[in-house]
């Protein structure tokens, strides 16, 4: 609330009042004030060009008439008779006038109102003048006449056959200001002079001195010249008021400097005085004359300044009218405002008790007592609140004790579930995938079997532990089952990060979302390395590694199964090293479990995944290959001699093996396969060994 | 050979009638007319004090070396009338230059009003454009106008005449006024030298002239009744008057 306009209410009335109720009455007072002006300076504008055109054309007329007079009296034969008759007198230097003429010239200057009257010949004598004053008989060629308005009017008269009129000007022989006017003289074929004629100024002038009263006391019209010297020089004198003030007539923005300089217009100006006048000027050439009329702009607008006034009053008396009516608003509305105020601050700042005095029949006095009325009921409500919020206070210091209570049984529990997960966690091989079977969790016993960390194994994808050993056909039987929505469980052959394998038997389920959709798989695994390592030694035969005579039993036995459910058929190829005793007694035992090694291993790179090799007693070797014929079993056997026979063994060197090849028919048992094997085994042996026999079919 | 050169002449022949003025001889050309040798010839004959040359437009070229050609002295100055400083550009200013013309304004008018015009003009059309007194004429009739306009406050046309009469002006041919008889403007007569293409002033009128159409030694009458007859014979393609000039 730091703005500079921060009011009371009492203040902020009073101000937007005054603003309300001045403002509209200011400018409608200034736009009447402005359009007053505009208007009397209009209408004085066209009454101002008015009184100049009619002075104007009024010494035009009189001009005019002096002209039409003079020329008139130029084409007398009074005058061309006095000219002459006075030329010839003066040429004679004979003093004596014609009373005759000198009457009628006489007369016409006393007729006419003319001054004076001269009679100039050719030669620029005054032959004649009706005054007599000084320049009668000189010579207006001579210097020290040529510079008078009389010696100029007649040379111009005679230079351009025309009647010419001069300026006013100071004319000494006068004494006096004077115009002339001169006229050639004709006879009837010849140029005789020129008449002139002297003017008084108020012959023609006298229309200027009339007042425009109408305009006002400082309305005046004037005229001036221009001087000899080029300065404005007065002709009509000024109004007795102004006269001896500081004239300056050469301003030249001044109205008359304009007029007498040929310009003709209208404006506000300063005129002589310096003082701003409305003036309109104009020129008389005839004359070389520049009038002025103007009137004073401070007495155009006078009536304009009153109404300027009175607006000045009214405003005041309005402005004080509003002061005292709202300092009786503010006895009844304000003042009770402010205590309410108060009153209400007071309640907001917690005294409750607080209660507004105020006794007016209106709005705001009704507002109070129902304020006082509202802080009662007020109070009464905040006791009764109060004794509620005692009695919860209490309730809730009970509950409080009885909730930290049960918060310690919860975290104990927590505590102990806390454990458990530890536990899961540590022994418990789990991990989880998304359905395209990237890890997304794994326990830390999961970590611990595989030798990856968390951070390794997360967003991997889970054949990351997968053993090549693990046939692909498990992994895909488990994700048909799992992807169905199924719970699949079977044992797995995975590897470490360092290579090693271990063994587990996995319980894979899959995790549906509240649609039904599979969302992930979460596996739960048990160690069974060990059991497996135990059993794989109860099937193996020590030296050679391939299977031995329980582990070929038993593949037996699941193959006649396999023959009897889907009618397929199995071959078995008994080998046996020739020779063999001879490389025992020769080279030691040693070389001779090398040499079943090596025969083993050529055994293993020599037949198919699913054959199945075994040691089947001494140095003799017995192959099972299902779905296999006795003609493909043939080959088989050939390819496995041949292998053996290009051997070369570490010790012994060359060494070859013979072979027995049967085939499992109806009604045979075990034995009575192994048996003809055993037979065409025999007889490759008989037939010089190193080679392949098939069973005697016929000798069954 | 029209009405104004033959109006003049009547107006030149009344007042040498009425003066010590002697009109020696004269001559009327047709418009266009290029060759003066004969004219010249018996002007020359005659000694004249002055010639008067009222001769329009490129004849003045041939006229004025033509006149050279006899009179190489210059002994004889002529008047012109009718030769500005645009037909004073066309001739050698070695066949005109010492002869006089007479205006109401001169390019060579040394006034503020005139310079600021000049240059103002010269900006424009180029160094070498002169103002002529047609052109001037022409340009102060129409501020004139445009006063007349602006002071009537609507442009109606009675109310614009009104407003133009008794107007005045501070011109660069000196102050000019409407006048309110007949709308003529009252204004200053000069003569001019020729001298280097331009008008030297050597004499002005010293009053402001008044537009008088009718000189004020003969009567209205006489002047219109002169006016009618020449209008007459000009339609009649000068039968009447068969004598051309004094000379023939």
């Amino acid at each position: 609330m730091s703005r500079w306009y921060t009011l009371h209410i009492k203040n902020e009335i009073l101000f937007w009042f005054f603003i309300l109720a001045l403002v509209p009455l200011f400018f409608l007072s200034y736009i009447n004030y402005e359009y007053q002006v505009q208007k009397y300076k209009e209408s004085s504008e066209s009454y101002l060009k008015l009184v100049l055109n009619n002075k104007l054309i009024s010494i035009q007329n009189n001009i005019d008439a002096f002209k039409k007079d003079i020329v008139l009296l130029s084409q007398k034969n009074d005058i061309k008779g006095a000219i002459k008759f006075y030329d010839e007198k003066f040429k004679a230097l004979d003093g004596i006038e014609n009373s005759n003429y000198k009457e009628i010239l006489d007369g016409l200057v006393l007729k006419n109102g003319i001054y004076d009257l001269f009679l100039i010949n050719t030669n620029g004598d005054i032959v004649y003048s009706v005054k007599k004053e000084s320049d009668y008989h000189t010579n207006l060629n001579n210097r020290v006449y040529a510079h008078t308005n009389l010696a100029k009017m007649f040379q111009n008269s005679l230079t351009l056959l025309e009647t010419v009129f001069s300026d006013f000007e100071f004319y000494a022989p006068s004494n006096d200001e004077a115009a002339f006017i001169a006229t050639p003289i004709y006879s009837k074929d010849m140029l005789l002079g020129v008449l002139a004629l002297q003017i008084d100024k108020k012959n023609i002038l006298n229309i200027l001195d009339d007042h425009i009263y109408e305009l006002g006391k400082s309305a005046q019209i004037y005229a001036a010249r221009l001087d000899n010297n080029k300065e404005v020089s007065l002709v009509t004198s000024l109004k007795t008021e102004f006269k001896n003030s500081n004239i300056t007539l050469n301003d030249q923005n001044s109205p008359i400097y304009k007029a007498v300089h040929g310009q003709r217009g209208i404006g506000v100006l300063h005129d002589y005085r310096g003082i701003e006048v409305l003036a309109t000027w104009g020129y008389v050439p005839t004359l070389r004359l520049g009038i002025v009329a103007k009137v004073d702009m401070d007495e155009l607008l006078l009536p304009a300044y009153q109404l300027r006034f009175y607006s000045i009053v009214i405003l005041f008396f309005v402005g004080l009218g509003i002061v005292v009516a709202i300092l009786v608003a503010i006895k009844h509305i304000v003042e009770p405002i402010e205590k309410l105020t108060i009153g209400v601050k007071n309640f907001t700042k917690g005294n409750i008790k607080s209660k507004v005095e105020v006794d007016v029949d209106n709005e705001i006095g009704e507002l109070s007592k129902n304020f006082n009325e509202m802080a009662k009921s007020l109070k009464l409500s905040q006791d009764t609140i109060q004794n509620y919020a005692n009695e919860l206070e209490e309730k809730v210091k009970i509950r409080t004790y009885e909730l930290e209570n049960a918060k310690k049984g919860i975290e104990i529990s927590n505590m102990e579930m806390q454990k458990y997960l530890e536990v899961i966690n540590r022994y418990v091989i789990t991990s989880s995938t998304d359905k395209k079977g990237v890890i997304t969790k794994v326990s830390q016993a999961f970590c611990d079997i595989t030798g990856y960390t968390k951070e390794e194994l997360i967003g991997k994808r889970h054949n990351i532990i997968r053993h090549p050993d693990m046939s692909a056909d498990v992994y895909k039987e488990m994700w048909g089952t799992i992807s169905s929505g199924k719970i699949w469980s079977g044992e797995i052959k995975n590897q470490k990060k360092d290579g090693n394998y271990y063994w587990v038997r996995s319980t894979i389920s899959p995790v549906f979302d509240e649609n039904g959709k599979i969302v992930e798989y979460t596996s739960i695994r048990e160690d069974i390395t060990d059991k497996k390592i135990i059993e794989e030694l109860s099937i193996t035969d020590q030296l050679t590694k391939l299977y031995n005579r329980v582990k070929l039993e038993e593949v037996f036995h699941k193959e006649m199964q396999r023959v009897k459910r889907y009618a397929t058929q199995f071959s078995v190829i008994i080998l046996d090293i020739d020779h063999f005793k001879h490389v025992n007694d020769n080279y030691g035992h040693d070389v001779g479990d090398d040499t079943l090694k090596d025969v083993a291993k050529i055994l293993k790179e020599s037949v198919r995944e699913t054959d199945v090799i075994g040691r089947w007693g001494g140095e003799e070797f017995l192959v099972i290959a299902t779905q296999t014929t006795l003609d493909e079993m043939l080959i088989v056997a050939e390819k496995i001699r041949k292998n053996i026979e290009s051997h070369t063994f570490k010790v012994i060197g060359k060494k070859t093996a013979s072979f027995g090849v049967s085939t499992f028919r109806d009604n045979d048992t075990q034995e009575s396969v192994i048996k003809r094997a055993d037979k065409a085994l025999y007889e490759a042996k008989r037939n010089g060994r190193n080679r392949v026999v098939s069973e005697d079919v016929n000798g069954v | 050979n029209y009405i104004y050169p033959r109006m003049v002449h009547i107006y030149i022949d009344e007042i040498s009638k009425l003066t010590s003025l002697n009109v020696v001889g004269f001559d009327f050309k047709p418009l266009g007319c290029k060759d003066f040798k004969d004219t010249i010839k018996d002007i020359y004959k005659q000694k004249p004090d002055a010639i008067i040359n009222l001769i329009n437009g490129t004849s003045n070229g041939y006229f004025f070396e033509q006149l050279y050609e006899i009179d190489k002295g210059k002994k004889i100055p002529v008047f012109s009338t009718s030769l500005d400083e645009n037909g004073i550009s066309n001739i050698d200013s070695k066949y005109i230059d010492g002869h006089y013309g007479a205006w109401n304004y001169f390019n060579s008018l040394n006034n503020e009003k005139n310079k600021k015009l000049k240059e103002l003009v010269k900006k424009r059309y180029g160094e070498d454009f002169k103002i002529t007194d047609a052109g001037y004429e022409t340009y102060l009739a129409f501020e004139l106008y445009i006063r007349a306009l602006l002071e009537s406050k609507d442009n109606d046309m009675r109310s614009i005449k009104k407003s133009i009469k008794m107007d005045s002006l501070d011109t660069a041919m000196g102050i000019v006024y409407v006048d309110m008889k007949n709308n003529h403007i009252h204004k200053n007569i000069k003569i001019g030298k020729i001298k280097d293409g331009d008008y030297s002033i050597v004499w002005s009128s010293k009053i402001i002239n008044e537009p008088n159409p009718y000189p004020e030694f003969k009567t209205k009458d006489f002047w219109i009744g002169k006016e009618l007859e020449l209008k007459k014979e000009f339609l009649n393609g000068w039968q009447s008057d068969k004598a051309y000039g004094s000379f023939r």
